[in-house]
């Protein structure tokens, strides 16, 4: 098992991919393998690279072919943004333009209508939006944090001890990539219905506690990033285990803890199959974004309803898409540097 | 926290699951009466709160009146996700032991909750106050001479079309179900729809069926009689079928509900069979067509006459209550109080739902948006009128009829999309109705035999 | 810290006899400790629900005479899986998704790898700026991604109806035949940047020394890119499918708000989930609703099982 230490500003590393006994490579991200974070060294690198390039010896690398290239990620690009553009140019029209502005039309503005629609989306349905929002934001921002701390004590636990049960536990962990969510979901909500919880908040904040993914993560990460000398040179100056885990472990796991919190705020934020078995029923004050929008989506009768609920949706789509993309702005760093462990996701 | 600590607890009982899960469905020990039912007059020493969950619009507002008029007995509601949802919220809760008191709901609910014992009998609470309901509504809150639901509105059908529309085709309102189709291929024919019938929403067969004096349902001695292939529901399939082969009928989901005003508002779809509490839908979307709309009671049938179909709506106690005369009494007050009513009935504050109090009369005016109607207001109304008393209440909704009617709207969809004939659809609900009734123990004899 | 570190000690083999046995079994209890919290929830959120899920299909709700006297839940054996093996409906939507996965988890898998191998060939500046744009439907959150593709196909309001019209293509987006392209086409829009990025990430972790020496040797780019870099991302493609497939065969989300605009062509059983689902909350059948999973767990299983076989073949 190699120790490689992928951590953030660590001195560089070799390039070999991580190969656990029989779990699929997991690459390091680029940044790391290429050589310090000395933004010298690295120009100096890349410069020296394009020179390399730059030789007769490379007869593909020709300007056409580059074009040819360039202009297919251009329409990749066009394909993987433009439906924002055309989401971002909806939610500023007005409810008759929105029906009146078809095909081509429908790229560009027509009368600017964000400011009503804006005000409107905060009184329609009784103002329930920023509810949901902030409701999204407590279920994934929590339900991630609980479930980075106790994947990580888990994946440090299977990582770095010998324990009786520790295959039968980590055989566990992926088998349960296999389980289909209806499987769990269906009997845990008549569970939870029976204890009082359906409805409640800790009805999805249970259940995203326990991620067997992020505590494959965190085992995959720690055997990367935390040598066993160094915890035993931690034990033999006297530090509990506990102890060891809090200012050894957590402080060379900050970007690994990072990109598990990462990519357990994503899946929960995007979770729908679980709040709206637990939630779906019970009153909307509870409710995350993904199950308001869904209701709304579902409007039938609008009974006295003045407002209109098509562009309330997509108003509410857009505005939903910020808080992910400002925390996924806001996390860049070790998006970048941590998001390829999920190369096994 | 409180629910943190039933985790506690629940955790415990977790180890027991799996001997205990056999039994998890079945069991719900009625709620014992500790305290003495005083009904909504109470005692002050002994004040009673009632959990109310629905989702109508005004009825928060009817609930602050209530509270505003009693001492002894307070309300406390709450909003749900209304439709099939709120039904399977009540379900859920009552599962859990935790179901309000009050819970509004639907005349197809009360034999499946009564069924699952989630509700509970109000006869005795409900039938001194009898003379205040029509009668329609009343004898629709039965089943086998018990009432097991509080009425609170019913929904008497007429029939609205684009006045322009018709004037430009020379027509005039449909007195029959026949001149009906014939109207249909006439507006085809002007690229108009003459209706829209949804993909998702079989109730426009449903509705005419039971308007044609079908019933699909039946108590038969000790079993359910299940017919969906008699005369009357041969009838009405007949005319959905030919109106969907002459493609005289539009089938924009109601889901997408401003495309739907929309086509109306256009008249691209001329008329509508409706409620009163859909039209206030249609002011609230449209643009253009004030005023052009006429009302006209709905085409009959060959058989059933001037017969009004209409469901009720209604006020459900549930058997996990505490106070379960107070509650209905308290439901009676909601449903017959004139105030209370009023804030129903009104179409901006309330949800236009049609009362159903012995004289709903002088309710039917503000019920109807002049709006829409303009100078046809006051015939729109004389025919809202009429229809509720030709309210006829030959339909029983069986124990299994929820989940038929979700059966329904998958081939629904098939027909609308023309991969089936409506009577493929029918003849396989009758298959279906009657094995999933056997499936679940309950007695039911094919009918249609 | 390096100080400790410095002083590895030698004291430490593992293995060690006698006195540090009860050492080495106290440590094991430690990091057993670590990994309790998980292991307690795993219990409780997985463990037992599949338990009861069990139980619970052995068993089914019923009524008698009327209906109205109340239910009772009996032991019927097997009935509920003899009754989901004969249920059309359940086999119908189960092919419907295996079918799609089929066609839609290679398309996914190939448009990214092509992606990554255009970012890896281009290098240089205009990387960052591709990789951005690239993963902008990451950033969207999965049920308004569905809602925002749902209106661009939507003929009353969406661009897509027209720009057909504009290449004399009548095609509707929502109509039945075009009901698994167009959730493909969607869920390949939300998820190519990210398999980009993870296949990139693999291919930056190759040795450039192996590429100079192909292209001494004249290989064209295109060459180097299927008979070099391929190969050393086949690892992560492999896997990335795994999960793809497990994934879509329990397709939900998509379907269901696809349901609320075209009822008519998403029925209630389309697919595996939406059916388990519909007989839980709908049909409130949650005995049946577990027979079924259990089926599905059993299929999705075996599906896995012969995916890893067919591609772990030991390479040639």
């Amino acid at each position: 098992m190699s120790t490689t230490n992928p951590v953030a500003g660590a001195a560089p590393t070799d390039s070999a991919p991580q190969d656990d006994a029989g779990v699929p490579v997991v690459a390091l991200p680029a940044q790391e393998t290429s050589g310090t974070s000395s933004k010298d060294k690295r120009r100096a690198k890349r410069r020296e690279s394009l020179a390399r390039r730059g030789l007769p010896v490379g007869a593909g690398q020709s300007k056409t072919t580059q074009l040819l290239v360039l202009a297919g990620m251009g329409l990749a690009v066009i394909y993987s943004a433009g439906p924002i553009w055309w989401l971002i140019v909806a939610s500023t029209k007005g409810q008759s333009d929105l029906y009146a502005s078809t095909g081509f039309e429908s790229l560009w503005f027509a009368e600017f209508n964000l400011w009503e629609n804006l005000q409107q989306i905060f009184i329609y349905d009784d103002g329930y939006y920023l509810r949901w929002m902030l409701n999204s934001v407590l279920y994934a921002g929590v339900g991630s944090f609980v479930a980075m701390l106790i994947s990580l004590a888990a994946g440090y636990g299977l990582a770095r001890y010998e324990f009786w049960g520790k295959k039968a536990v980590f055989g566990a962990v992926v088998a349960s990539f296999l389980l289909p969510s209806a499987l769990l979901t269906i009997p845990l909500y008549l569970q939870f219905s029976s204890w009082g919880l359906v409805g409640t908040p800790w009805a999805v904040l249970i259940p995203s506690f326990i991620s067997p993914f992020s505590v494959y993560l965190a085992k995959v990460y720690i055997e990367g990033a935390i040598p066993p000398e160094l915890l035993e040179a931690a034990r033999i100056d006297g530090a509990g285990e506990v102890r060891i885990f809090f200012q050894v472990v957590m402080r060379l796991m900050t970007t690994g803890a990072a990109t598990i919190f990462l990519l357990a705020f994503v899946g929960n934020w995007n979770s729908f199959f679980t709040p709206l078995t637990m939630l779906g029923t019970a009153g909307k004050e509870n409710w995350p974004l993904a199950l308001g929008l869904y209701a709304w989506s579902g409007k039938r009768t609008l009974a006295g309803e003045t407002i209109d609920g098509t562009s309330m949706l997509i108003l509410g789509s857009l505005l939903a898409i910020i808080p992910l993309a400002i925390f996924m702005i806001a996390m860049q760093r070790f998006w970048k540097t941590g998001v390829t462990l999920g190369a096994v996701k | 926290m409180k629910a943190m600590k039933r985790l506690m607890t629940g955790v415990a009982a977790m180890a027991m699951a799996a001997s205990l899960a056999a039994c998890a469905g079945g069991t719900n020990a009625p709620a014992s009466n500790t305290t003495a039912d005083q009904g909504i007059e109470g005692t002050a020493e002994n004040p009673v709160t009632l959990n109310y969950w629905g989702w109508q619009k005004g009825t928060a507002d009817q609930v602050k009146l209530f509270n505003d008029s009693h001492k002894n007995v307070q309300i406390k509601y709450t909003e749900v996700k209304g439709g099939a949802d709120a039904l399977n919220g009540l379900r859920n809760a009552a599962s859990a032991g935790n179901a309000p008191d009050l819970q509004q709901g639907s005349q197809d609910w009360m034999v499946p909750l009564l069924a699952e014992k989630v509700i509970t009998d109000v006869t005795s609470w409900i039938t001194p106050s009898e003379k205040d309901f029509r009668e329609s509504a009343f004898k629709a809150s039965e089943v086998d001479g018990r009432n097991f639901v509080v009425p609170t509105a019913q929904a008497p059908q007429f029939f609205v079309y684009q006045a322009p529309v018709y004037d430009k085709l020379n027509l005039s309102a449909p007195k029959t179900m026949d001149e009906f189709v014939e109207q249909g291929a006439t507006l085809a024919g002007a690229g108009h729809k003459i209706t829209n019938m949804a993909g998702e929403d079989p109730s426009t067969l449903v509705n005419w069926a039971w308007q044609a004096g079908a019933s699909w349902y039946t108590v038969d001695g000790d079993a359910w009689k299940i017919n969906f292939l008699d005369d009357a529901t041969m009838e009405a399939a007949g005319v959905t079928q030919k109106l969907i082969d002459e493609g005289a009928i539009s089938t924009q989901t109601f889901a997408d509900y401003a495309a739907v005003q929309q086509m109306y508002d256009k008249g691209n779809t001329a008329t509508r069979h409706i409620w009163t509490w859909s039209t206030n839908g249609m002011v609230n979307n449209f643009k253009e067509s004030f005023g052009n709309w006429k009302a006209a009671p709905i085409p009959e049938f060959s058989t059933g006459g001037k017969a009004n179909v209409s469901p009720i709506g209604g006020i459900f106690v549930t058997e996990q209550s505490k106070s379960k005369k107070a509650a209905a009494e308290a439901a009676v007050w909601l449903a017959t109080n004139k105030e209370s009513v009023t804030l129903a009935a009104d179409p901006i504050k309330g949800s236009s739902s049609f009362p159903v109090v012995a004289d709903s009369d002088p309710f039917v005016a503000q019920l109807l948006p002049e709006k829409l109607f303009g100078a046809n207001h006051a015939e729109a109304v004389k025919v809202a009128k009429e229809a509720s008393k030709n309210i006829v209440t030959n339909w029983t909704y069986g124990p299994n009829y929820t989940a038929m009617y979700t059966e329904m709207a998958d081939g629904w969809a098939k027909v609308i999309t023309k991969q089936q004939k409506v009577t493929d659809l029918l003849e396989h609900m009758q298959e279906w109705t009657v094995n999933d009734l056997k499936k679940k123990g309950i007695n039911a004899v094919d009918g249609s035999k | 810290m390096s100080q400790s570190l410095r002083h590895k000690s030698p004291a430490a083999p593992p293995r060690t006899r006698s006195p540090r046995i009860t050492w080495r079994t106290l440590l094991a209890a430690k990091g057993a400790a670590f990994t309790m919290p998980f292991a307690i929830g795993f219990v409780i959120l997985f463990i037992l629900p599949i338990i009861y899920a069990v139980v619970q299909s052995l068993y089914a709700v019923k009524s008698s005479g009327l209906g109205l006297s109340g239910n009772q839940t009996v032991f019927v054996g097997l009935d509920n899986f003899v009754a989901a093996a004969t249920d059309l409906r359940f086999w119908e939507s189960m092919g419907r998704v295996a079918v799609f996965a089929c066609i839609q988890v290679p398309i996914k898998l190939a448009v990214s790898l092509l992606l990554a191998l255009g970012l890896d060939y281009l290098k240089g500046r205009v990387v960052a700026g591709l990789r951005i744009g690239l993963l902008v439907p990451y950033m969207i959150p999965g049920i308004v991604g569905t809602l925002v593709w749902i209106y661009l196909y939507s003929p009353d309001i969406g661009p897509l109806t027209e720009f057909g019209k504009f290449f004399s293509l009548d095609w509707n987006f929502l109509s039945e035949a075009m009901m698994w392209p167009s959730i493909g086409n969607l869920l390949t829009w939300d998820s190519i940047g990210f398999n980009m990025l993870i296949i990139y990430a693999s291919l930056q972790a190759i040795s450039p020394e192996l590429f100079e020496a192909a292209r001494l040797d004249g290989a064209s780019e295109a060459r180097i890119a299927f008979s070099i870099k391929v190969p050393f991302v086949r690892a992560a493609l492999v896997l990335t499918g795994m999960l793809s497939i497990i994934g879509l065969l329990q397709i939900f989300a998509e379907p269901l708000l696809f349901r609320s605009f075209v009822p008519e062509v998403v029925t209630k059983d389309y697919t595996p989930t939406l059916m388990i689902f519909n007989q839980a909350f709908d049909a409130n059948n949650y005995n049946y609703a577990a027979a079924l999973s259990l089926i599905f767990a059993a299929v999705i299983a075996t599906v896995s099982y012969l995916y890893y076989k067919f591609t772990n073949k030991p390479e040639a």
